[in-house]
């Protein structure tokens, strides 16, 4: 017989379980009594106010891959030298080995290339072609050789292809020889920093095969230098061309003083059109930078922070970049919206994204760039002051 | 060690409750103690109090249903000499605690889904002193510090892009009241007044969207102020007890304050060892609904008090409701809890000091 002190209580309890049990549920259901907070998106399609490609030209001494060959619109040549080599005369030869990529990673074309010696000094990191322009002068390093004076001819037309170097031409291997390409294509080899497709040298003599060690102080020491340059050229159009290797890149600036400053945008979609002319992979790597300055060229300060990547097949005629952090930015800041750069990633040297690829590409794009923006109000306060 | 977990009970507390037209003006308003009964003044007393609140809120199309817990009030009366008193209280006097939800609505061939969700509310921390005079009368005066913060967050579903953001506006309150009261005995009657002047209530609001940006905006108002009475009739086993407040409203800001009222009768039968109580009460709210309809609240209730042997009394008490305006309905249900120590501290000084 339960006492009525504890019956009180048990029946309290058990009031109290039952609602608990009774959860929460939340449903559709008295939004109207906010009156504030509308429900609608904005959508806008804003094309540029502003449209520009320029050219950067891109040191590719140390990158992991060279690149040899040309088109109607590029043409990429091959610097190699060799320190050391000097216990090439204990050998009764001595072959350069260079080793093209796979054709299941880079599609390559059979190129053949003339060699000469280069006749200026050149450093392997910043090497490149002479050009100048209104901006400035840009490096010289590495483009000045001897064209009567051709060193030999090679064809790169399997994985592996060897080059006998004669002990009389040390001087020259050690100044450093010029690769020009002499037929349409490219190919691309592995260069000095990509150990896996590096390029070595073997000795060979009656009894033995040496591979040369590239360690100073070595007994057969010999070190191979390389770098790519890409031969500058002026836009051929008004194409507005996008490229790697000189990379081509697009500027545009979109217009987002009209929309209103408290709102959160949803979505921001760059919509571009695309053609491709040139590349060896099957899928093509963009990636959209905003600027942090006015724009000036290819002299334009990027912001170290990529606003938007995407990925699209080669056959595919347009890509959509998401950058809805960057158009926040914008609209929050408006003094901040100095435009966007749109680029191949392939020739960006940010190990972080894992770039270890630098193959040439090139395409234009076509038709207006379309930035789609979808947007909603944010909230309004519940308690409004006098400075809203 | 009892002591201790009745102070340290309040400072965790998850300030919540339930109502859609909590969205309104400052929120949903709660009656302070001493505007409601007539506690005894000679008698040192700490009381403590939770309530578990289950809600369901209709159109008569959807519905929703809320169960939450939250502390209600922690108050203390200490007599002084010379017929003083010395009174604290502390308990939400706005409640902010909402859901809302809105229907797929369409636009720019897009379906935007937003959802609200409000926490928080204003605090009130309450100081009296009073005096009595010849055990037939006695007038008080108070403090009280407003204090607190809401928050409110805003889920915005496009359904199309499977995107979400979130705003979150951020309020912080401060602002201070007075209020006096008088009150007469006469034999089983008494009889209390009050009137509660507030000052400016401040408001700062913090936006912070999706995008970690925040906008500071500062506003103003004045709380309703509260004036009424309390008629109380005391009997050997018997009290009666019935309470009037109307809450009016000076502040013509957007928050669109109107006069409020509140009729509350109590009735409590010393039943041994039990003491029941049972009370039945009428609130119209001193804002409107969005339609402009009066939000009205009507709720009945009963409950206990249980004798704790030399400590005072637990209490437990049930009650419910309709809260109605305009379209939406919400049946609520509370279940409150809570102890009330009498003269604790005083035996403890006569175990102490011999």
């Amino acid at each position: 017989m339960l006492s009525r002190k504890s019956l009180v209580i048990k029946s309290f309890s058990l009031t109290f379980f039952l609602l608990l049990l009774a959860g929460c549920e939340e449903g559709p259901l008295g939004f109207n009594e906010l009156g504030r907070g509308e429900l609608e998106v904005h959508h806008f399609v804003l094309e540029p106010d502003t449209v520009a490609t320029f050219s950067k030209q891109i040191a590719l001494g140390e990158a992991t891959t060279l690149i040899g060959g040309r088109d109607d619109l590029t043409e990429a040549r091959i610097l190699i030298s060799i320190d050391g080599l000097d216990s090439i005369v204990a050998f009764d030869s001595v072959k350069l080995l260079l080793r093209r990529y796979p054709a299941d990673e880079i599609a390559s074309s059979d190129v053949t290339f003339s060699i000469y010696p280069v006749t200026a000094d050149w450093d392997e990191i910043g090497c490149t072609w002479v050009l100048a322009d209104a901006y400035n002068k840009w490096l010289e390093l590495g483009a000045e050789f001897d064209e009567s004076d051709l060193v030999a001819e090679l064809t790169v037309a399997d994985d592996t292809v060897e080059w006998i170097l004669d002990p009389d031409r040390l001087e020259t291997y050690q100044q450093g020889m010029i690769l020009l390409p002499e037929n349409e294509g490219f190919c691309y080899l592995g260069s000095d920093e990509k150990e896996v497709y590096a390029p070595f040298i073997l000795g060979f003599d009656a009894d033995d095969t040496t591979r040369f060690s590239s360690v100073a102080g070595s007994d057969y020491y010999a070190a191979v230098h390389d770098a790519t340059i890409l031969k500058p050229y002026e836009a051929p159009s008004p194409d507005t061309l996008l490229g790697a290797g000189l990379a081509w890149r697009v500027f545009m600036r979109f217009p987002l003083d009209t929309f209103p400053q408290d709102i959160d945008v949803t979505s921001a979609d760059l919509v571009v059109g695309y053609e491709n002319f040139f590349s060896p992979e099957s899928t093509l790597d963009f990636v959209c930078y905003r600027l942090i300055d006015d724009y000036a060229g290819r002299f334009s300060a990027l912001s170290s922070a990529i606003a938007g990547r995407d990925s699209i097949d080669v056959t595919s005629d347009s890509l959509s970049v998401s950058f809805v952090g960057v158009v926040q930015f914008w609209v929050d800041e408006p003094d901040s919206n100095f435009g966007l750069v749109l680029s191949h990633s392939f020739l960006e040297a940010i190990p972080s994204f894992g770039q270890e690829k630098r193959v040439h590409v090139l395409g234009r794009i076509t038709g207006t760039p379309r930035l789609v923006v979808t947007y909603t109000a944010v909230p309004e306060t519940r308690f409004p002051g006098e400075e809203r | 060690m009892r002591r201790l977990l009745i102070f340290l009970l309040p400072l965790g507390s998850v300030l919540l409750a339930y109502s859609i037209f909590n969205t309104h003006g400052l929120g949903g308003y709660t009656t302070p103690a001493e505007f409601l009964k007539i506690p005894s003044r000679t008698q040192t007393s700490l009381e403590v109090r939770f309530t578990s609140e289950y809600v369901y809120a209709t159109d008569g199309q959807a519905g929703q249903n809320a169960f939450l817990v939250r502390p209600e009030r922690f108050r203390f009366y200490v007599p002084l000499p010379w017929r003083f008193g010395l009174g604290a209280q502390m308990a939400q006097r706005f409640n902010l605690d909402f859901y809302v939800e809105s229907d797929s609505a369409r636009s720019a061939d897009y379906t935007l889904i937003r959802r609200v969700k409000g926490r928080g509310g204003i605090e009130g921390l309450r100081l009296s002193l009073d005096k009595g005079f010849y055990d037939i009368a006695y007038l008080g005066v108070g403090y009280e510090r407003l204090f607190g913060g809401a928050w409110e967050r805003w889920d915005s579903e496009i359904v199309e892009l499977g995107e979400m953001t979130v705003d979150s506006l951020l309020y912080y309150f401060g602002g201070n009241g007075v209020w006096g009261m008088a009150g007469f005995k006469l034999g089983p009657l008494q009889l209390r007044g009050f009137y509660g002047y507030p000052l400016d209530l401040g408001v700062t609001t913090e936006v912070q969207t999706s995008r970690d940006t925040t906008v500071v905006d500062s506003a103003s108002y004045t709380p309703p102020a509260e004036l009424g009475g309390i008629l109380a009739y005391s009997a050997n086993k018997l009290e009666l007890g019935l309470a009037y407040i109307q809450q009016k409203a000076s502040d013509h800001t957007s928050l669109s304050f109107i006069t409020g009222h509140l009729v509350e009768a109590n009735a409590a039968y010393k039943f041994k060892p039990f003491i029941l109580t049972g009370k039945a009460g009428w609130k119209s709210w001193y804002v409107e609904s969005a339609d402009g309809s009066p939000i009205r609240d009507t709720y009945l209730g009963i409950g206990t008090r249980i004798p704790i042997e030399s400590y005072g009394y637990g209490i437990l008490e049930l009650t419910g409701g309709l809260r109605e305006a305009g379209a939406i309905s919400e049946y609520h249900v509370e279940l409150r809890a809570g102890l009330e120590f009498r003269e604790l501290w005083k035996k403890r000084e006569r175990m102490w000091g011999g």
